[in-house]
């Protein structure tokens, strides 16, 4: 009888247990399908480079064996078929915007789960690797790892990626994209727009993305103005470290690398000279970064270095922007990075061949050039004392504006011609006639227009080029 | 540590995960580190505070419960245990005021100031801990409750974290037993407290917390908007505040469930009332509860006679008024509460006459619902002193409430520019009625929760993944927005 009674009492705690556990299978069936409704219609993802590029990488059959990892610069600058047809093996660009070192290290990992690696080239810009760039763990530097993870498939190392970026605070913003975007949630016509994107054929078809071009590539056929020019100082005059998590990931890379017996190159690729003079010392940086590269028995290419004769850049035509490559550069460069790692990797050559020893010997090598203006409003105390030297009636309302170059000149000076076309006219106002003078005035009167600053050698008169920018009041 | 932030989503999870599986034994310990680290997460200097009322009322009511029933020990242990709480509070929460007010008075006179020469902030939670401490003692007085003999279940008593900063009051009778039980876990009552938390959660973030963009803007800028506009925020504010404090009690007893202890219902759907009496006996009704068993009715209640009734009717909301708050608004609320019971009262038997009159009576919908109806205006006019926080902000809202009329603003979108898009007002509105919905079956003793047992599998699934996804999606809460604070921590 106490059997009889057990088993009935066994089997009702069974089923009331079963039932309990019915229950919550079932809400956290409908919370899932809650999350991907809403994660369809609330993540932008329509048209991005990301998903194209992680599409294309989950659906490559063919064994990846040259892994390029990086920014931007990668996936402007390095053609992948270029690669193949030189080393003859299949290259792969797993490169995001502005990738820190984390993304890199877990999209390795991503990678060698179903390839059999041979080598990874891993690029250093140090535009994301020094100490003041953040830790990236905070929302507003998270978005480029949200970028690549919201497209990976869910794995152990996708949440562990998630983990690991995230400040513990905000891990519910990085596991799940629809409270990220909540805010969209009650704006209909966005709501709206977003569906009838993704209805589109393009969208589904991984066909949205007119620049996509295979295995991680991207191209541009914009070509860049002659001379850069820019309103804020962006120029460091201090040296800067490397940021620790920067390192703190770089090594792991590198022991992961060790440990799976994958070859690293470590490399940056080439910016601009405006960008890299923007940097401050950069021979600090690579200094900094050759010191870290043979303490574990590796070697750094910096692009940035290199020798004309193996890669001359330098004309405005190869570059998208002050960063990036176009697709006629990126044809150039994905030649000399292709057969400089051929060429070295058969003993054919020695890096010193095609590489200066910093970056100012290149500077020193170099035809004299302007490679940019920086063109800053003073409005602290420098601005009381100017004016007070001058012997104005009244300033008020005026903008002092100072100007300098980001140039290689080694005993010339500059001098600009400065003059302003406020809008709506055609009326040119010189503000600063031919002159050494780094400081010029805009008047009260000038509402909103466009600054144009000529620059030109004071001994030669050659002019080397013409930059506007844009003003307004407000 | 909030209720709605991501510290006390880690915070919670873990407490109770130990909780259950730590001996029984230790369950108390456990509870207690956690309420203490849960204090000490804004200031960790204050959990002195809770310490000296935990100490104080521990040995006032061990030395009640021993000394002789008749003797006068007795008494000045009492007065004693009381003073001192009382000290600590005046201290903390109303020198500022006194000091201001007393300043005032000999500035008429052209005496010096008084300066003070310290600064500290009002230590979260301080009225309802010191007044939990006190009602303890004065109940082993009565000998309503026996002294408790553990100093352990005592102090947890006193720091029960869900309750801890913005209540419910517990009495004696009710947590002190509880807390020196010790609880398994069962399925039932731990996924009731999980779904009691939920609706807190959705009453504090998706109902108070977006009213509350529109109120502040409203308020912080009276001049700019004016008239309609203040009317509108202050309606909405009779709201905000319910559901921010109603949904932090919920959010308490959940969480109380969820470790299984019963805290009691702060909140009866106080808006359903018909007269503002019964209001008060659904609004906050551990406070309420408070003052009637150990104010009013040691006053002498109802039992000596009209005018003393009215009298101990003005004292006790006086005295509620001040416990909100060190400022003469809050006085002014409490006043004017009292006046509306007065008057009330004395008006009863001519309201009857009209009733009778115009053939109504308290069935008919009609009557209940104008009952209702000016019920909340009532109230909702205090929660205007409430809300401006001083005597004359109060005036000065006022002053362009009724000297602005711009009843044009309801059709011509205005509405809608001042921190709430058309779509989030519409949303703050229909959570409103959805509140309303819930508290007239909770008028009429009918729990949601009870229903949604009831349900299907189905139903019961689709009704809580809704709350989930509205909680989740809907709430005001994250990146963007500051974590709002819930208003009666000020208190």
């Amino acid at each position: 009888m106490w059997g009889h009674l057990s088993i009935l009492h066994f089997k009702t705690f069974t089923k009331r247990n079963l039932k309990r556990f019915a229950g919550i299978i079932a809400l956290v069936l409908v919370l899932m399908v809650e999350e991907s409704i809403l994660e369809y219609l609330l993540v932008d993802d329509d048209g991005t480079f990301e998903r194209m590029m992680m599409h294309d990488f989950y659906k490559n059959t063919e064994n990846i064996d040259n892994l390029y990892l990086g920014s931007s610069h990668v996936f402007c600058d390095l053609n992948p078929a270029v690669l193949d047809e030189i080393n003859g093996k299949n290259n792969f660009n797993l490169s995001t915007s502005a990738q820190p070192l984390i993304a890199s290290y877990y999209l390795l990992i991503e990678a060698d789960k179903n390839n059999d690696l041979d080598c990874v080239y891993l690029d250093l810009w140090n535009g994301l690797l020094m100490e003041d760039n953040g830790i990236w763990k905070e929302p507003g530097e998270l978005l480029t790892s949200w970028q690549v993870l919201d497209q990976m498939k869910f794995s152990a190392n996708k949440l562990k990626w998630l983990l690991d970026s995230t400040d513990y605070r905000y891990v519910y913003l990085s596991a799940f994209p629809s409270i990220r975007y909540k805010n969209r949630l009650l704006d209909f016509d966005y709501l709206a727009e977003q569906l009838r994107n993704k209805m589109k054929s393009d969208y589904r078809c991984y066909n949205d993305y007119e620049n996509y071009v295979h295995k991680g590539y991207s191209y541009t056929d914009h070509t860049a103005d002659e001379l850069y020019c820019t309103t804020t100082v962006r120029k460091v005059e201090k040296p800067r470290k490397l940021s620790s998590t920067a390192k703190e990931y770089l090594i792991k890379i590198i022991d992961y690398c060790d440990k799976n017996n994958i070859k690293l190159r470590l490399c940056a690729n080439p910016v601009s000279d405006w960008a890299v003079c923007q940097t401050g010392d950069y021979d600090e940086y690579v200094m900094q970064m050759r010191e870290l590269a043979a303490q574990y028995g590796l070697e750094y290419y910096d692009f940035n270095l290199c020798k004309k004769e193996y890669l001359d850049i330098e004309d405005n035509t190869f570059w998208s922007d002050n960063n990036h490559l176009n697709r006629c550069g990126a044809e150039l460069y994905s030649n000399v990075f292709g057969t400089f790692f051929e060429k070295l990797e058969k003993g054919e050559i020695q890096s010193s061949d095609y590489f200066y020893d910093s970056y100012q010997e290149k500077l020193d090598n170099m035809e004299e050039r302007v490679f940019g203006v920086v063109v800053e409003e003073i409005e602290d105390e420098r601005r009381t004392e100017y004016f007070a030297s001058l012997s104005m009636e009244s300033t008020e309302g005026c903008r002092l504006f100072n100007l300098s170059t980001i140039d290689n000149l080694k005993s010339d000076g500059i001098e600009t011609y400065v003059y302003r076309v406020e809008s709506g006219t055609k009326e040119m106002s010189v503000l600063q006639d031919w002159d050494e003078n780094s400081r010029y005035i805009l008047p009260p009167s000038a509402e909103s227009g466009k600054l144009y600053i000529k620059v030109r050698n004071v001994r030669t008169k050659e002019e080397y080029g013409e930059v506007d920018i844009e003003y307004s009041k407000d | 540590m909030l209720f709605n932030s991501f510290d006390f989503i880690i915070f919670f999870p873990i407490v109770v995960l130990v909780y259950f599986l730590i001996p029984p034994k230790l369950q108390r310990i456990w509870i207690l580190i956690a309420s203490y680290y849960f204090y000490m997460s804004w200031n960790p200097k204050y959990i002195v505070l809770i310490l000296f009322t935990t100490v104080v009322t521990f040995i006032g009511g061990i030395g009640i419960d021993i000394l002789d029933k008749d003797s006068r020990r007795r008494q000045i242990c009492l007065v004693c245990s009381i003073s001192a709480n009382l000290l600590m509070l005046f201290f903390f929460k109303y020198i500022d005021m006194m000091i201001g007010y007393f300043n005032k008075v000999l500035g008429l006179f052209h005496i010096g100031i008084i300066e003070k020469n310290f600064c500290y902030a009002l230590p979260v939670g301080i009225s309802f801990f010191t007044f939990q401490g006190i009602g303890y003692v004065i109940d082993v007085y009565r000998g309503d409750t026996k002294a408790e003999k553990s100093f352990l279940s005592y102090a947890l008593f006193i720091s029960f974290f869900p309750q801890l900063v913005a209540g419910p009051i517990e009495r004696s009778k009710n947590l002190l037993r509880q807390v020196n039980e010790t609880h398994r876990f069962v399925y039932d009552r731990v996924k009731n407290g999980l779904l009691l938390m939920l609706w807190g959660f959705f009453l504090k973030l998706v109902v108070a917390d977006r009213i509350a963009v529109f109120v502040d803007a409203v308020y912080e800028n009276p001049f700019g908007n004016n008239g309609f506009f203040i009317v509108i925020a202050t309606v909405l504010f009779g709201f905000q505040i319910y559901c921010d404090f109603y949904g932090y009690s919920t959010i308490a007893r959940g969480g109380g469930k969820v470790l299984g202890v019963e805290l009691m219902d702060n909140f009866k759907a106080p808006y359903m009332s018909l007269s503002v009496t019964e209001f008060w006996r659904r609004w906050h009704i551990s406070l309420t509860g408070w003052f009637r068993d150990y104010l009013y009715i040691p006053l002498g209640g109802n039992r000596k006679g009209k005018l003393r009734q009215y009298s101990n009717l003005m004292i006790v909301f006086l005295a509620s008024g001040l416990w909100h708050g060190a400022s003469l608004s809050f006085v002014i609320w409490g006043a004017l509460n009292g006046i509306y019971q007065v008057i009330g009262n004395i008006s009863k038997s001519v309201r009857y006459r009209i009733m009778k009159r115009f053939q109504s009576d308290e069935i008919k919908w009609e009557h209940r619902f104008l009952c209702r109806l000016c019920t909340f205006c009532l109230v909702d006019i205090t929660w205007l002193f409430f809300r401006a926080g001083s005597i004359q902000n109060a005036v000065a809202i006022c002053e362009q409430m009724f000297g602005v009329c711009n009843p044009w603003i309801f059709f011509s979108g205005a509405l809608y520019e001042i921190g709430l898009s058309r779509q989030e007002f519409w949303l703050m509105l229909i959570a409103i009625v959805i509140v309303l919905w819930v508290d007239s079956l909770h008028y009429r003793d009918i729990h949601v929760l009870a229903v949604l047992e009831k349900r299907g599998l189905l139903f019961r699934t689709l009704a809580v993944s809704g709350l989930i996804f509205a909680v989740v999606m809907l709430g005001v809460y994250g990146e963007s927005q500051d974590v709002g604070t819930f208003i009666y921590f000020t208190f």
